[in-house]
């Protein structure tokens, strides 16, 4: 699929950031759909897809539907998860937020930008964090992220927006 | 997709395809099984996600840690990089 020639907004004269894509999703199926779609513009599809579903599930699950890392843990260990998902995506106060995805290309790099709608987190520490073994179900997929594919994994203050920036040949 | 059979004592799960977060409900209704061995064929995975490494930890739990009682088989590619990412060839006996 080619990269669509599309200014992004507010930066409509700026010919090094003159191909744009922006998408959103609300839920996980619609985010599987999503990264299928950007994750074949990017250079390495394979390990990229596994990067951006991640990142996006954090995005539904913690950001927009606010379940934190304890209680996902909780949930899943109840198998009541799923169930809260359901209920959560149908609750009048999560039900509008989406997750906005833009991805910008430049002359020799593409940034991916991943914004949720909920209140953010600590995502310093977060990233500070390395793979130690754990027996927790939940609770590493930034870290696996920042080692598999996305070194340059970021957040903007609160916490609610998620950048990596790939290199990208010319 | 995840194929289960059970015979002799031993539970496999022959996972097909995505091993992601679609799975966590059919994996988490095995669970309710008591074998003495757990066996997890990951020769047909052709992909993980942190959901997946989540229900193997949960399977590890269900049998209080005991490494001799779960073998993950089978592990190339992706779904094997990931996992040694992830430090679980401490955790689990990787066949």
């Amino acid at each position: 699929m080619p990269f669509p020639r599309r200014a992004p907004p507010g930066k409509p004269n700026d010919p090094h950031r003159s191909r744009c894509l922006e998408l959103q999703c609300r839920t996980r199926d619609e985010a599987e759909a999503l990264v299928d779609e950007v994750a074949a513009l990017l250079p390495e599809p394979g390990m990229c897809r596994f990067g951006l579903m991640e990142l996006l599930l954090n995005a539904i699950e913690h950001g927009n539907l606010e379940i934190g890392t304890s209680l996902k843990g909780q949930l899943l260990r109840e198998h009541r998860f799923e169930e809260e998902l359901v209920t959560r995506l149908a609750d009048e106060r999560y039900r509008a937020r989406r997750v906005h995805v833009s991805v910008v290309r430049a002359d020799t790099t593409i940034e991916i930008e991943i914004r949720d709608e909920g209140p953010g987190f600590a995502w310093r520490n977060a990233l500070s964090a390395g793979l130690e073994i754990s027996e927790s179900p939940n609770g590493r997929g930034i870290a696996l992220v920042r080692q598999t594919c996305f070194p340059t994994l970021t957040y903007r203050d609160p916490g609610n927006v998620a950048v990596v920036t790939l290199p990208c040949p010319p | 997709m995840i194929q289960v059979t059970d015979q002799q004592d031993t539970v496999t799960l022959r996972i097909t395809g995505r091993f992601d977060f679609r799975l966590i409900k059919d994996f988490q209704q095995v669970l309710v099984k008591e074998p003495r061995l757990w066996v997890v064929d990951f020769s047909s995975v052709e992909y993980v996600d942190s959901s997946a490494l989540g229900m193997l930890l949960l399977l590890r739990e269900r049998v209080h840690g005991d490494m001799q009682r779960v073998q993950l088989r089978g592990l190339q590619g992706q779904p094997l990089e990931v996992l040694h990412m992830a430090k679980f060839d401490h955790m689990f006996k990787l066949a």
